[in-house]
């Protein structure tokens, strides 16, 4: 479904260091990836690459992103509209801004729909809208609608991205972070979420997170990245595990426990 | 502290829109309607004082002053609207695509702006005029151009604040193209900026075609204006006939007084959002 072959990354106002450099992974369909690593070790801004968000004219980038078997880092920006909001979808990690202030959370779900599908009625769209908005567990849907994103909590906002997110039926999702904002009980929620729709509908997800208990919920698979590199890679059960890295090793005996007081 | 910022808020806004609006009202009546026929002579009520029958009295040509002033009030509002409609929207559109864009032509066309600001605006558009010849027409697409840049560059400066916010990230994520996030995600997220300087952009359309007309190169001579009428009058301000000035200033600072506290007191509930 995805994959990533000695992806190199630089930005123009760092020219000696790479971002992301030499990173090579793949993932099947159906799968849930799992990319972890601190802040600054190159996760995110291997996510947006994939995602096509980066400003071309701000870096400078070796090596193949392949979605779907089709190349996203050489093609032009026409192709890469194309594929954004059907072929890949992403959520965000702060819920709270990443949703349009002055407009009703209901048409901003129908967004991808409007731009891809203008053939698609109004009263088509709306019923989709709602469709996508229950499978992401929202209720009141009806009511939810025509609320605008600052009368609803985080984790319902998250849900409507979720839902903007998974309307399309997107091939590969691309959750960056999207927990680090909520509070636990919020998570596991969306944790389940997410395994519900990769289970229901076959999506693809790639899923960056430095919360290693998350990651373990719900990953198959997971990767390990420090200052732009791979460190680990492998099943998430060998790698929680059976650590063979030092840098992972450090990574997990660094989650705080309730029985270790600093 | 807080409250009290929105209670004299409140009270600007409202003190504001209530006078623009009575103002606005009798001067669409006047389109229609006034006591008396601005332009009919009565040698007999020559500079006539303000009575019930005439509240303000009576100008050299004996007209009625009132009448005179809605009527006036009517074209420089009507030029001012235009004024604004051209410019403004001229303005929003050109910040929103440089400001989103950016690049060279950004770099361009905020030199250009700066050209234009450079001269006093008034003193730019008595120049143009003199060229041109005063008509309605050629005043509103001169000041319309002369206001082009203080809406481009507000725009502008808040478009590139709205670029980075994460809302137009995700419109991109889901493939919108650069026309749809700017008019229709980013736009609507600008209307607090726009609103007031929307406001004291009229208020300064009505102030610099007043001030045309008082220097003689506003409208036609036949037609009441609130400039025109204010340079006629000081002829009469010692020597018989004070209420003239009186009322068509009295009217200018109305028409001022009401936008500006409009315009104020938008901008600081914008601020304190």
């Amino acid at each position: 479904m995805l994959e990533v072959k000695d992806l190199r990354i630089k930005f123009i106002s760092r020219p000696d260091k790479y971002a992301v450099d030499g990173v090579s992974f793949e993932i099947n369909d159906g799968e849930i990836l799992g990319l972890v690593g601190e802040s600054g070790s190159g996760k995110s801004v291997t996510a947006m690459t994939i995602s096509g968000l980066l400003q071309k004219s701000l870096i400078e980038f070796e090596g193949n992103v392949l979605v779907g078997g089709k190349e996203m880092l050489a093609t032009d920006r026409e192709d890469i509209h194309e594929m954004q909001g059907t072929d890949i979808a992403v959520v965000f990690q702060e819920p709270m801004t990443a949703l349009d202030p002055v407009m009703k959370v209901g048409p901003q779900v129908e967004e991808a729909i409007r731009i891809h599908y203008p053939e698609i009625s109004a009263e088509e769209r709306k019923k989709m809208a709602l469709d996508a908005m229950k499978q992401a567990e929202l209720y009141d849907v009806e009511n939810v609608y025509e609320k605008y994103p600052h009368t609803l909590s985080g984790g319902m906002l998250q849900r409507i991205c979720i839902a903007a997110a998974i309307i399309s039926k997107p091939k590969l999702l691309i959750a960056d972070e999207p927990t680090t904002a909520l509070d636990v009980t919020t998570q596991s929620h969306i944790i389940a979420l997410l395994k519900k729709i990769n289970k229901e509908q076959g999506t693809t997800i790639l899923f960056i997170s430095h919360n290693l208990a998350v990651v373990h919920a719900l990953c198959d698979k997971v990767i390990v990245m420090q200052r732009g590199k791979i460190v680990e890679n492998g099943s998430a059960d060998e790698v929680f595990n059976n650590p063979k890295n030092d840098y992972t090793k450090n990574l997990l005996a660094s989650i705080p426990s309730r029985d270790k007081r600093y | 502290m807080q409250k009290n910022k929105i209670k004299k808020l409140n009270w600007m806004v409202y003190t504001g829109g209530i006078i623009t609006a009575i103002i606005f009202i009798i001067v669409l009546i006047g389109r229609f309607y006034t006591p008396y026929d601005p332009s009919a002579m009565n040698g007999q009520l020559r500079l006539a004082g303000p009575s019930l029958a005439h509240i303000m009295g009576c100008d050299n040509f004996g007209r009625d002053i009132f009448s005179r002033v809605v009527e006036g009030a009517g074209t420089t509002l009507t030029i001012a609207v235009l004024v604004i409609l051209i410019g403004a929207s001229v303005g929003i559109f050109i910040g929103a695509l440089t400001g989103y864009f950016g690049g060279v032509v950004d770099e361009v066309f905020m030199r250009v702006c700066d050209l234009i600001t450079a001269f006093p605006s008034i003193m730019l558009a008595l120049i143009i005029i003199a060229i041109l010849s005063p008509s309605e027409k050629n005043i509103i697409w001169c000041l319309a151009i002369l206001f082009i840049p203080s809406f481009a560059r507000v725009t502008r400066s808040e478009m590139v604040k709205q670029k980075s916010q994460n809302y137009v990230k995700l419109a991109k994520l889901m493939g919108a193209g650069s026309f749809r996030i700017i008019f229709v995600h980013i736009l609507p997220n600008m209307v607090p900026v726009l609103l007031p300087t929307i406001t004291i952009g009229f208020n300064n359309a009505v102030l610099a075609e007043a001030s045309m007309s008082f220097l003689g190169v506003g409208v036609s001579a036949n037609k009441p204006s609130l400039g025109r009428m204010l340079s006629e009058s000081q002829n009469f301000l010692v020597t018989g006939a004070p209420w003239y000035a009186i009322s068509v200033g009295l009217a200018i600072v109305l028409l001022i007084l009401g936008l500006s506290l409009l315009g104020e007191g938008l901008q600081q509930w914008r601020r304190n959002r």
